[in-house]
Parts: structure tokens; C-alpha cells; sequence
């Protein structure tokens, strides 16, 4: 029995509470295998899951609106691979980046994390929803004030704050729901839920973008992030940027189309989207903190994932997932990288970074992949989502739809000019430039950007092997009504 | 393997061959040049054959590349320039910081070009246009300076904004008819309005105009060519700047074709006249800017975006000798520019710089590169018997004839910056009193006149016998399904012009003149340091160089038109960027109870804006 689902939440729990009794690089070691565990363990299950979904039903024989269920769609497996992979990335970072601290509590605290952002995506529960969402949001207020300095105190202090407002407000939009319906089973709430909304149920949706918007990071409500981002270690950064907010997005969205059933141009978060672009990129413009303007850029890219699953078709939310993953390899790697800079140079201020006359060649291309990738360069992975987004994007008529593209147009300049700025400040030598290659143990670091930037080269080009995987994704989660039946049966 | 799969691989194979060969010097340097005219010598035998190949790509996208008659034309100029500049620069030597990642950039930068000639659907164009721009990017930067790194930033970032429009056009293309191919897309486009014709020419266009610095998109182009290092400025000023004029006959006359008559009401407010606008405008401000200058590269800079101003005219007008004459000045223009820049960079080489007010008096001490650019400067300037005579005569015909005569006077008038402007250069580089430091410069090796050579009879050639060229122009009309040129060796016997002519005519007042000068009295020799100013006697010791504020009075002249007025705007869209960005970030204050407060508000202004 050890290909259960439910293995994929259960072990990581578990194992965030051994791993309090192993000590220093020992519970590191535990953290990754763990991750590298539940990679396999989606890696045996996605052939199933792909054929059919699997229903898990916890802790008693009633059937589905009755119990506690997790849904093993191949979107949510889709975003648990993502998780998995780039936690299996990140804890192998951390073994040679983490080297001072109390690293149990980190990695009892990343496997909580873990723990966290797979409930999230598996499950079937609104409560339950609530419930793994504070386990990673909780878990990322304390990663977040690893460093314990003054800086990280008052970001993970900041991040507290939004992040319990938000949760509060998840909980009453889920309170709104259960007064109306009596049920929490999110199958079962889509099937009572039809249109013309009424107002308990508007109001309660209002909550729930609000409440999973402070994670997801649109716009009004991001103010956390530029400072979280940065305080925390990198292989933390990557985690949060690569997957944190990405769960955020998942649940607004789950939420939208698949309990809700909006299934046309969601014009809302369609303008909050287009405003957060913009708020991000011109945000990290001037930016002289490598770390923090890759946060902002992390606010420019969520827009652009927001607008890209807020048109409602199933090319534009396959493209959509497709910037997910995108975003998650190119700005996990670029946190990485930001890591690797500021444990061999001490320092993310690009004007300081600037002044050190010796360039780490193989870094630099990795870096130059990751930029090109999220500036949608061919022939790298981003060049193929954001062209999928356009794709969805101009099919619809209309001129506002024009705008935004020449919108995104825009931005994706100024992207540039700040990407272009960060890269010319690092490469810039005064004398002749001395390239250096990573040496001794730093190579630890070097082997997940590796991996990540290897992804990011070949993974346009072998498209049509996952083509598949974020079709069926994509149709999971706008299409309300075989989400029903596969959780509830023919009821 | 098939001889296109050789075209577009080659290139890269030398490119990481550059890489491995990085430090054996000599070596690199033959197998580079080996690879170069490898791929010369195929296309030579390529000629009017055709070969396509598709690479299977993303979704249901192939990449599709071909050659023909029309791919040839520019293949052969982009591979014979990138041969001569290959030759030229790697004989000398030099003492470059990292010479394998020059010859990288170097090739992937061909592959590029060679790939955006080849593709033959918006796509492969639009992908190996970005490979290009790329490169041109890092031939930009390579020499590491903070100027370079400024000028390509701003390069790099336009680029990008163009990409994303043409990605935003050529989307709206694939939404509305179902295909990206070049031949299938001009039957397409016949049903749609005029309204999605100028959204497609827009958003294409824009790419195109940047990236053959037609105004009002030139202001990037002097900073970044004149900043990289010459072997690089060469081939870009070449070539490079002439991508654009490539991706126009694209948009002309493969996409648009017919349609573009459609655009627009009668004569004066077309879409042509507005491209002939562009080009007008293109062909008189820089030309005017041009001998303002001081730096050799940076007024070829100039002179690159100026002259791109008359192959656009040539193609707007669209009858077959403007067309061939727009062709033609691509062909002499890339000739006689890599001419200039190589004895620029003779020049360069020898005194380590490339500011006129510090040069004068070469004429001795370099005759090849002063003969050289001689011939050049009287192609650039459009002067019998050179080459760009022919082309630019062809375009003046085509104005005056077609009725476009402010266009004509545009282009007349930017011919006479340029004359100013080249002889300002060869004067302040060969001419006048030798520099006390330059006193024992010698001769470039014979390796790098070579080229020299080379190009000197393709400029004086192509002028006499512009025939030559005219056949594969020909074959690109032909190609387009454009109506053809008539013409012969000579020249285009139906306009009446004959340069066999014009040049036994010339040679002929030549030997007359000579004649004349044997026949006449006492020659004295006067060495280059007797010159007398103001009644006054100027021995060895007192420099004087008239070098310095060339042409105070056209200046003078000039200043009140402002003609930088679009390098100011753009400096102040830059600072209004920053502004807003500064303005922005206020927002992310670090004032705790504003973030609960926007927490609260965005959920109001859901329930009101969004749900109610």
C-alpha cells in the first residue's frame, strides 16, 4: 500500500514530526528524500490518474458528499508533481545553502510546507482546503523569519498579519457557503450553486478571491511579497515564488470555475490580472535588490498567469497552467541563483554585485536562460507559453483584448529592461573579465539550477509529450460538471 | 544531406567549433574562415535551385525554411559579407579579450540572419529573428564597456517590444485565417478590411521599421553600432541595419502583395505614401546629422540608418526599376560600407582611434585604405562611376516619375549631407598635416588589403557593369511576382542608362586631364608639412589640423530645425518610466495598516465593481 494517494500528504506530516529527532544535515537529508518520495509516488500514479480520476475517500465508508474526500485529477496531480519536483530541487539546494540556523526546524517546517501545497491541490474539501492552506501559509511565516535578523522579522511580521486577514476571510466565505448549503464537499457545493447568484454567494466569492488573493499575490493585495520574498533563505524564495502563490491561484480558480461554474471571460481578476502585470513590472524597474526584483517580476508573471486563466477557454487556461510551469522552473532557478551570489559574494545589491570583477560563467548562462525564458525568448520554455497566451488571448474579438496584448507587450519591455540590467550589472568588469566555475561543494547548489535550466531548454521542444497532461488539466478545472461526476458518481 | 540543411547548420557547427578551438590562435582563425566560405561556396552552386525542408516544431507549427531565387539574393550578400568581414578582421591582429566568444556570437548571428532569409512562415521568421536579435545584442555588448552595455540595453529592450508585436500581429493572423504561410496568407488577406490590414501592418511593421532604424525608430541605432567593437560594427552597419528592408519586401509584397493598393484613399493618403514619408524623412534628417559627428564610426552609424532611407523608398514605390533600385542599394550599400568601416579599422588599428579631430595626414602613409575609401565614398555619395550611382539614380527616377517630388527633393537634399559628411571624413583622416604620433605608422599586412582590393573592383565593378546585379534582382521580382526590370550589362537600356558609357566617358576626362598635367609646367614637390595660414609659415612644430568644428555653418544652419528632437523624446519617455515606477512603488510603503487597508478595499471594490 505504499502507491496510496493519501501517502502523499500523510508521509510528509509524518515525517515533519521525526524529522524533529534527527539532527542538523541529517534532517535536511530526511527532507529530501521525503520530496523525493512523493515525486515517485506521482510519478507511479499519474498513468492512472491520466486514464481516470481517483477519488480517495478519508476516514469512514460514506461516499462522497458525506466524507472528507481528495481528488486525484490530473490537474491537481499536475501542481502536486510541480510541488514535489521542485521541493525535491529546493532541499537538495538547501544541504550545501543552509548552514547555519536551526535546520531541523527547517526542514520539519519544509516538510510542513510540502505537506501544505499538496493538500492544497488534492483536495476535494473546502474546509480541508482552509485547513492545508493554513499549514503552508503558517509554515512560510516562520521559513520566511529563518534568518531571525531584523529584516526577515519584519517581513514574516508583515506577511503574518496580510496572510491571517486573508485566511480569515477564506474562513467566512466558507461559512457563507455552509449556511447556504449545508456542505463543505466542493463537488457537492458546485452542484447546488446556479446562476443568478444570490448575494450571500457573490459576497462569499468576494471573500474567497480576497482571502486566497493575499497568497496568489494580485495586485492590492501583494504587499506582503516583496518583503517576504527576499528575508527568506533562497531555496525558501524559489518555494514560495515556484509554488506558494501558485496554490493561491489554483484555489481562486478551482474556486471560480469549478465550484462557481463561470465558464466565460472572468473580467474581474481579468483587470486585477492586467493591473497586477503592470504594478510588478514597473515595480522592479529601478530596483537595485537582485532578490527583490525577482519578487516583483514574480508579481509581473502572476498577472500574466491571471489574465491567461481569467479568459475562461480551455486554450487560454491550458496556457495559463503552462506559465505556471514556466514560472516555477525559470524564477525557482533565478531564486536559486540569487542564493548562489549571495552565499559566495554576501551580497543581492546588484550596484555592489557590479564592483566584483569575476564573472561565474556557467551561473551566467543559466541566468541568461532564465531571464530568456521568462521573457518569452524562443526557443526556451517561456517563449512557448506566452505564445500559447496570446494564442487564447487574441482569439477572443474584441478591442479591449487587443490592448492588453499590446499591455503585455509593454510590460514584457520593461521586463526586459530591468532583466537586461540585472544581467549587464553582473556580467560588467571593470578589467578583464576572470571566469570562475562553481568549486567544491558549491556544485551542490549548481546541480538544481542544472536540472531546472536543462527543463527550460528542452522543454518547448517536447511539448507534445505533456501537451496532454495540461489539456486534460485545463478541462478539469473549467469543466464544473465532470468534476461533479467524477467526485459525487452518476448522482 | 541536403544542401539546406547544410546552409542552416554549418553556422552553428562553427560556431561551436569557435568555441572549442577558443585559445589556438592561427588555427581558429582558418577554420573559421574555412566554414565561412564553405557555406559560400554552396549557396554559389545553389543558385536558381530550390530546396525546402520543415522541422516539426510545437502543437501543430512546423518550422518551414526554403531557398529560392528570393532567399538566395540575401543569403549570398550575408554570407559574402560575413566572408570578407571574416577575412579581413581575423587577418589582422588583434588582441581581443575573448576571441572564441567573438566568433560564437559572431556565427550564431549569421545563422540567425540566414535563418530569418530562409524561413518561409511568420513563425520560423519570427523565431530566428529573435536568435538574431540576440546576437546582435551580444556583438553590441562584447566589448564590455558601460557605453556598449547602455546602447545594446536599449537596443534589446525595443527589440523585445517589437518581437511582441509582431507576436501579437502574426497571432491575430493565425486566429483570423488559419495559417502563417507566407504564400497562403496573401490569398487570405484579400477578404479582410482595411482596418485589420493597418492593425497587421502596425504591429508588423513596427518590428521592421525598428530594425532598419527608419525614422522615427532610428535614435538606437548610432549608440549601439558606433559603441561595439569595429569588427562587429561592420557587419551590422553592412548587413544587419538591412535585415529590416529584408522583413519590408515581407511585409510588401509576400504578405500585403496586392492589398497594399487597398490601404488607404487615392494618391496622397496610401499607406504607400506613408511608408514613402517614412523613407523621405529617413533619407534627409540623418544624412543632415551625419557630418556633425566627430567619431568615423558613428557618422557611418548615421549614414547606415540614411541610406536604409532609400531602399525603403525604393520598395514603397513598388514599380520595377524603384524595387530593383531599392535591391540594388542593399547590394552597394553593403558593399561599399564594409569597404570604409575596413579602412576605418586600418586606421583604427595603426593610431587607436577613430575620433577625427585626432587623426589627418594618412594619405602617405596608408594609400591602400585611402584608395579604398576613396572608391567607397564615391559609391556612398552616389557619384558616377561607383555603384551607388546607379541604385540611387534608379530611385530619383522612380520618384520623379511616379510624382512623389517632395520625396525626390527629401532625397536629394540627404544626398548632400552625405557628400558633406564623407568628405569631412576622408579629409580629417588622409588629408592635411600628419600627426607628429602618427609619424611611424606603416602599411596594414597584405592579408588585410586583400579584401580591400576585392571590394574596390565589386564597387567599381557593380558601377560599370550593374548588369551583374540585375540578374538575380530580376530573379527576385520574378519571385514576388513582381513585374520585371529590363535591362543589360551596361544598365537599363529603356531609361537610357548606360554606364559602360558614363564610365569610358569619365575615364576618358581622366586621361585628358592627365594630359594636360603632363603637359603643363613645373611640378614642385611641397612635403605635407609646408603650409602657410594666415601669411604665416607653419613649420613641423605647430600642428595644424583643420579637423576640429568642420562645418560651423551648417551647423549653424541646421540647429534651429532640431533634428534630434526624437533622441530627446525618447530620453524623456525613459526618465517618465522611471517617474512612474518611482511613483509606483509607493505603494509597497512598508506601512502595515495601508496593506490591511488595501486588503479591505480590493475586497469592496470586488463586491461593487465585480459581483453587484
Amino acid at each position: 500500500m505504499v502507491v496510496h494517494p493519501i501517502n502523499l500528504i500523510v508521509i510528509p506530516l509524518l515525517m515533519a514530526f521525526v524529522s524533529l529527532f534527527f539532527k542538523r544535515h541529517f534532517s535536511m537529508f530526511l527532507a529530501f528524500l521525503t520530496s523525493l518520495f512523493n515525486l515517485w509516488l506521482i510519478y507511479q500514479m499519474f498513468p492512472n490518474v491520466m486514464q481516470k480520476s481517483i477519488i480517495v475517500k478519508i476516514g469512514g465508508v460514506w461516499s462522497p458528499p458525506l466524507s472528507i474526500v481528495l481528488v486525484l485529477s490530473p490537474l491537481s496531480l499536475l501542481l502536486a508533481g510541480l510541488i514535489a519536483f521542485l521541493s525535491v530541487l529546493s532541499s537538495f539546494y538547501s544541504l550545501k545553502y543552509i548552514s547555519k540556523g536551526d535546520m531541523t526546524k527547517y526542514s520539519a517546517l519544509f516538510l510542513l510546507f510540502l505537506t501544505g501545497s499538496t493538500g492544497v491541490v488534492l483536495t476535494g474539501d473546502i474546509f480541508n482546503l482552509f485547513v492545508f492552506f493554513e499549514i503552508l501559509c503558517v509554515s512560510s511565516y516562520i521559513l520566511v523569519f529563518y534568518y531571525k535578523n531584523r529584516e526577515s522579522y519584519e517581513a514574516s511580521f508583515k506577511y503574518l498579519i496580510q496572510g491571517s486577514i486573508g485566511s480569515a476571510f477564506i474562513l467566512m466565505g466558507i461559512a457563507l457557503i455552509y449556511q447556504e448549503f449545508g456542505t463543505l464537499n466542493m463537488a457537492d457545493i458546485a452542484k447546488n450553486i446556479s446562476f443568478p447568484l444570490s448575494f450571500s454567494l457573490k459576497l462569499s466569492l468576494a471573500f474567497f478571491i480576497t482571502g486566497f488573493g493575499v497568497e496568489a499575490a494580485i495586485f492590492p493585495l501583494n504587499a506582503w511579497l516583496p518583503d517576504a520574498h527576499p528575508a527568506a533563505p533562497a531555496s525558501i524564495s524559489a518555494l514560495l515564488s515556484g509554488i506558494a502563490i501558485k496554490t493561491g491561484i489554483y484555489a481562486i480558480f478551482r474556486i471560480v470555475y469549478t465550484v462557481y461554474g463561470f465558464n466565460n471571460v472572468f473580467k474581474p481578476l481579468l483587470f486585477l490580472g492586467f493591473i497586477t502585470l503592470s504594478i510588478g513590472e514597473l515595480s522592479a524597474f529601478l530596483q537595485n535588490d537582485m532578490k527583490r526584483l525577482l519578487a516583483y517580476s514574480s508579481i509581473g508573471q502572476i498577472g500574466l498567469i491571471v489574465i491567461a486563466l481569467s479568459l475562461g477557454s480551455i486554450d487560454a487556461v491550458q496556457a495559463g497552467l503552462f506559465q505556471i510551469v514556466n514560472h516555477a522552473f525559470s524564477k525557482g532557478m533565478l531564486f536559486l541563483i540569487s542564493g548562489y551570489y549571495l552565499y559566495k559574494y554576501k551580497t543581492r545589491s546588484l550596484s555592489e554585485l557590479e564592483k566584483i570583477d569575476t564573472l561565474d560563467i556557467c551561473i551566467f548562462i543559466f541566468m541568461i536562460i532564465g531571464v530568456a525564458s521568462l521573457l518569452g525568448i524562443p526557443p526556451f520554455l517561456g517563449f512557448f507559453s506566452k505564445f500559447s497566451i496570446f494564442l487564447a488571448l487574441l482569439q477572443n474579438s474584441g478591442v479591449i483584448y487587443k490592448l492588453i496584448a499590446i499591455g503585455v507587450a509593454i510590460m514584457t519591455a520593461i521586463e526586459a529592461a530591468y532583466f537586461i540590467r540585472m544581467l549587464g550589472k553582473i556580467a560588467y568588469t571593470k578589467g578583464k573579465i576572470k571566469m570562475v566555475l562553481p568549486a567544491g561543494f558549491e556544485r551542490v547548489m549548481v546541480i538544481p539550477i542544472f536540472i531546472l535550466s536543462i527543463l527550460i531548454v528542452i522543454g518547448g521542444i517536447y511539448y507534445s509529450y505533456y501537451s496532454d497532461i495540461l489539456n486534460k488539466a485545463a478541462l478539469g478545472l473549467i469543466n464544473k460538471q465532470m468534476y461533479i461526476l467524477q467526485v459525487l458518481g452518476g448522482i | 544531406m541536403e544542401a539546406i540543411k547544410v546552409i542552416l547548420i554549418l553556422p552553428l557547427i562553427a560556431a561551436i567549433f569557435s568555441l572549442i578551438l577558443g585559445k589556438l590562435k592561427g588555427l581558429r582563425e582558418i577554420v573559421n574562415m574555412l566554414f565561412s566560405g564553405w557555406i559560400l561556396s554552396i549557396l554559389i552552386q545553389l543558385y536558381n535551385k530550390s530546396s525546402s525542408i520543415t522541422i516539426p516544431f510545437f502543437n501543430s507549427f512546423g518550422l518551414n525554411f526554403s531557398i529560392n531565387n528570393f532567399s538566395w539574393f540575401f543569403l549570398i550578400l550575408i554570407n559574402t559579407v560575413a566572408f570578407l568581414t571574416l577575412l579581413y578582421f581575423s587577418s589582422s591582429e588583434n588582441n581581443r579579450k575573448n576571441t572564441a566568444f567573438f566568433y560564437f556570437v559572431f556565427f550564431l548571428k549569421v545563422f540567425g540572419m540566414n535563418a530569418v532569409v530562409m524561413a518561409t512562415d511568420l513563425l520560423s521568421f519570427f523565431i530566428s529573428w529573435e536568435i538574431m536579435s540576440i546576437f546582435t545584442y551580444f556583438m553590441i555588448v562584447y566589448g564590455g564597456k558601460k557605453a556598449s552595455m547602455d546602447a545594446g540595453r536599449r537596443y534589446i529592450v525595443l527589440s523585445i517590444l517589437g518581437s511582441m508585436f509582431f507576436l501579437i500581429g502574426m497571432i491575430t493572423i493565425y486566429n483570423n485565417t488559419g495559417t502563417l504561410d507566407y504564400m497562403k496568407l496573401r490569398v487570405q488577406l484579400s477578404f479582410f478590411s482595411n482596418s485589420f490590414l493597418w492593425w497587421l501592418v502596425f504591429s508588423l511593421g513596427f518590428s521592421f521599421i525598428l530594425k532598419s532604424a527608419a525614422l522615427p525608430l532610428h535614435f538606437w541605432l548610432p549608440d549601439a553600432y558606433s559603441k561595439a567593437e569595429t569588427a562587429f560594427t561592420t557587419f551590422l552597419i553592412s548587413i544587419s541595419a538591412r535585415i529590416g528592408i529584408y522583413g519590408f519586401i515581407i511585409l510588401f509584397y509576400i504578405i500585403l502583395g496586392p492589398n497594399m493598393d487597398k490601404m488607404g484613399y487615392g494618391h496622397f493618403f496610401s499607406f504607400r505614401y506613408l511608408m514613402l514619408w517614412i523613407a523621405g524623412l529617413t533619407m534627409l534628417v540623418p544624412n543632415f546629422l551625419l557630418f556633425l559627428e566627430d567619431d568615423a564610426k558613428r557618422m557611418m552609424s548615421w549614414s547606415a540608418i540614411g541610406q536604409g532611407g532609400y531602399m525603403l523608398a525604393g520598395l514603397a514605390i513598388g514599380t520595377p526599376l524603384a524595387v530593383a533600385g531599392g535591391l540594388f542599394h542593399v547590394v552597394n550599400h553593403a558593399l561599399y560600407i564594409l569597404l570604409i568601416l575596413m579602412a576605418i579599422y586600418a586606421v583604427e588599428k595603426k593610431t587607436g582611434t577613430t575620433n577625427l579631430n585626432e587623426l589627418g595626414g594618412l594619405i602617405k602613409k596608408m594609400p591602400i585604405s585611402f584608395l579604398g575609401m576613396l572608391i567607397a565614398i564615391i559609391g556612398l555619395a552616389g557619384i558616377p562611376p561607383m555603384n551607388g550611382f546607379v541604385s540611387k539614380w534608379m530611385i530619383y527616377k522612380s520618384l520623379i516619375s511616379e510624382k512623389y517630388p517632395i520625396i525626390a527633393l527629401m532625397a536629394f537634399l540627404g544626398t548632400i549631407g552625405t557628400i558633406l559628411g564623407v568628405y569631412k571624413m576622408i579629409h580629417n583622416i588622409y588629408l592635411g598635416q600628419l600627426r607628429e604620433e602618427h609619424e611611424n605608422i606603416k602599411m596594414s599586412p597584405s592579408l588585410m588589403q586583400i579584401p580591400m582590393i576585392v571590394l574596390m573592383i565589386f564597387v567599381w565593378g557593380l558601377g560599370v557593369f550593374p548588369g551583374i546585379a540585375f540578374k538575380p534582382i530580376v530573379d527576385v521580382q520574378r519571385f514576388l511576382g513582381l513585374p520585371l526590370l529590363k535591362y543589360n550589362l551596361g544598365g537599363i537600356p529603356f531609361e537610357h542608362l548606360n554606364m559602360i558609357d558614363i564610365n569610358n566617358a569619365m575615364l576618358l576626362a581622366l586621361v585628358i586631364a592627365f594630359i594636360f598635367f603632363l603637359l603643363g609646367g613645373k611640378r614642385i614637390h611641397v612635403s605635407q608639412y609646408n603650409n602657410y595660414a594666415a601669411g604665416h609659415f607653419l613649420d613641423k612644430n605647430i600642428p595644424f589640423n583643420y579637423n576640429y568644428n568642420f562645418y560651423p555653418s551648417m551647423e549653424r544652419v541646421i540647429k534651429p530645425f532640431n533634428l534630434r528632437l526624437i533622441n530627446y523624446l525618447v530620453r524623456d519617455i525613459e526618465d517618465w518610466f522611471k517617474i512612474l515606477s518611482g511613483i509606483i512603488r509607493h505603494f509597497y510603503s512598508g506601512h502595515l495598516n495601508w496593506y490591511v487597508l488595501s486588503i479591505f478595499a480590493c475586497l469592496v471594490i470586488l463586491l461593487i465593481g465585480g459581483m453587484l
